[in-house]
């Protein structure tokens, strides 16, 4: 094997990092994985029982198995540099011959754009093998779901890194504390400012175009992204043994 | 190799735990850091390792500072910490997935170390004793060819054949272009391993000799309790006293007394350093 000792950012290094990531966590993929075969197996059993299965019905376990995906990514993300929670893992760890801005992309490919594509994929599977209706795959439906999705796994992501324990519940209760704090700062702004209080016009007149919105969706998501795996980088590189 | 200058560091709000630390480690040896519980060896090891950051002064490994954890530093050293946990993968799996972001390591090295150790690295690390999971990752250090190793109290852990090969292993490796740092507070296990000694009291570096040099400037003997020979520092034992004396005076009947020397430089400081500066008391 060829011996990589560029300084810079290496896609090599990335690549040996995304491997390690991945066998590192093997035993948490392969539990997913089995719990979702599980979850087939229920959901085709119970729908078999039923004789069958309505449009609400078929609609309501599409939502379910989005909000399924949306939970295992946050938890999977916040699970993603729990070596460096530890005193003991830290060390080997942090004296990894790797910068800790191919650590971050490397972690950052696997728990996001990996588990996004192989998670709507088995969703998809998982639709076509209980009978649902497969076409939500491929409507406007699915750009819907991800963008929020995506968003959302960068903070995640950001908390991972930044939070030395209980990761997934400390950026839950972040996010929740960072929205109130915001909510009564709007509240306050509103109240000051607008004559009606509370009440406040939308314009009529504002409105998007299908693709100027999908643009401007695409655009914030990356930006908010961007900005989130930036912070995590910075907040590596500064990071100290506990 | 390694310089590390006019270096401090504390813990957040608490009193300085290393304190204007000056220390320079050369390639070709091997380094005994040596103190008390609590005096700094392991705080020491992680700055040097870029795991934490100095509040004052500069640690550097071939002129880049180890702070900020460059490729160029963290391909150069390795550092074995005390306590670890190792992922729930094979040991084969574990020197697949890390050998390759160290340019020079070395799989018949480490594979020859592993044979020597009685490790069998078809078998899930997780699974193995403590004992056995530090032998194997000794071999990895070893064998990822890095120019500065920092081990500390790699023998914590080991049974007694463990630590003979452990010593044995050290001693034959081929150092030319690099150092060892040994950092314990079991002064018996490094035996004739070392080369330098380095001792850490109070945060402060206040003891740095070679070997040559103490066994040029010191003699260890066993003397009588009433022998009037002026002694350095002595301990009582069943025996007589086992002494430190100037060794202008005597010659040494035993070898270099480790234990001895390390009581006797944590209690006596100023004594020993006065008799090696050639300041007479």
């Amino acid at each position: 094997m060829s011996k990589e000792i560029t300084s810079k950012t290496s896609l090599y290094r990335i690549k040996l990092l995304f491997h390690r990531n991945v066998m590192i966590n093997k035993r948490t993929i392969q539990i997913g994985l089995i719990s979702l075969i599980c979850g087939v197996v229920f959901i085709k059993g119970t729908v078999l029982y039923y004789g069958g299965i309505s449009p609400i019905a078929a609609e309501s376990i599409i939502t379910f198995g989005f909000v399924i995906f949306t939970l295992v990514g946050y938890a999977f993300t916040s699970i993603m540099f729990y070596e460096k929670n530890s005193a003991n893992s830290a060390p080997l760890f942090f004296t990894l011959p790797a910068t800790a801005f191919e650590k971050i992309i490397s972690a950052w490919l696997l728990s996001s754009c990996a588990y996004t594509v192989v998670g709507l994929f088995l969703l998809y599977v998982l639709s076509l093998l209980i009978g649902l209706p497969a076409d939500w795959f491929f409507s406007i439906r699915i750009f819907n779901e991800i963008w929020p999705y995506i968003i959302y796994q960068s903070i995640f992501f950001f908390g991972a890194v930044h939070f030395r324990s209980n990761n997934f519940l400390s950026t839950l209760v972040a996010m929740l504390g960072v929205l109130i704090l915001f909510g009564l700062i709007a509240l306050l702004l509103v109240n000051t400012f607008t004559p009606d209080g509370l009440f406040l016009k939308i314009p009529t007149t504002l409105t998007a175009t299908s693709t100027f919105r999908i643009i401007t969706t695409c655009t914030l998501t990356v930006a908010i992204s961007a900005f989130f795996i930036w912070v995590s980088y910075i907040r590596l590189k500064r990071m100290e043994l506990a | 190799m390694l310089s590390i200058n006019d270096l401090s560091f504390s813990y957040k709000s608490s009193t300085p735990l290393i304190q204007n630390l000056d220390l320079n480690v050369k390639a070709g040896g091997i380094y005994g850091l040596l103190g008390l519980n609590g005096a700094g060896k392991s705080t020491l090891l992680n700055i040097i390792s870029g795991m934490l950051f100095p509040k004052k002064g500069t640690c550097s490994l071939h002129g880049n500072l180890t702070k900020t954890r460059s490729i160029e530093t963290l391909r150069e050293l390795y550092i074995l910490p005390e306590q670890f946990d190792l992922p729930k993968i094979t040991g084969d799996t574990y020197t697949n997935i890390h050998s390759p972001l160290y340019p020079r390591f070395d799989r018949k090295v480490m594979n020859e170390i592993l044979k020597v150790f009685e490790v069998d690295p078809s078998k899930q690390l997780n699974s193995q004793s403590f004992g056995q999971r530090k032998k194997f990752l000794i071999a990895f250090s070893i064998a990822t060819n890095s120019s500065l190793l920092l081990f500390d109290e790699p023998t914590n852990g080991l049974d007694i054949p463990s630590k003979s090969q452990f010593r044995r292993i050290v001693a034959s490796l081929e150092l030319q272009n690099r150092a060892i740092l040994i950092s314990t507070h079991q002064v018996r296990d490094l035996g004739s391993m070392i080369d330098h000694m380095i001792v850490l009291k109070d945060g402060k570096i206040v003891f740095n000799r070679s070997m040559d040099e103490i066994e040029m400037k010191l003699a260890f003997q066993t003397i009588d309790q009433d022998s009037p020979k002026n002694y350095l520092y002595g301990e009582e034992t069943l025996g007589g006293i086992q002494a430190i004396l100037p060794s202008y005076e005597e010659k040494s009947q035993e070898g270099i007394d480790l234990e001895l020397l390390f009581n006797s430089i944590i209690l006596k400081t100023e004594k020993m350093n006065d008799h090696f500066n050639g300041v007479s008391s």
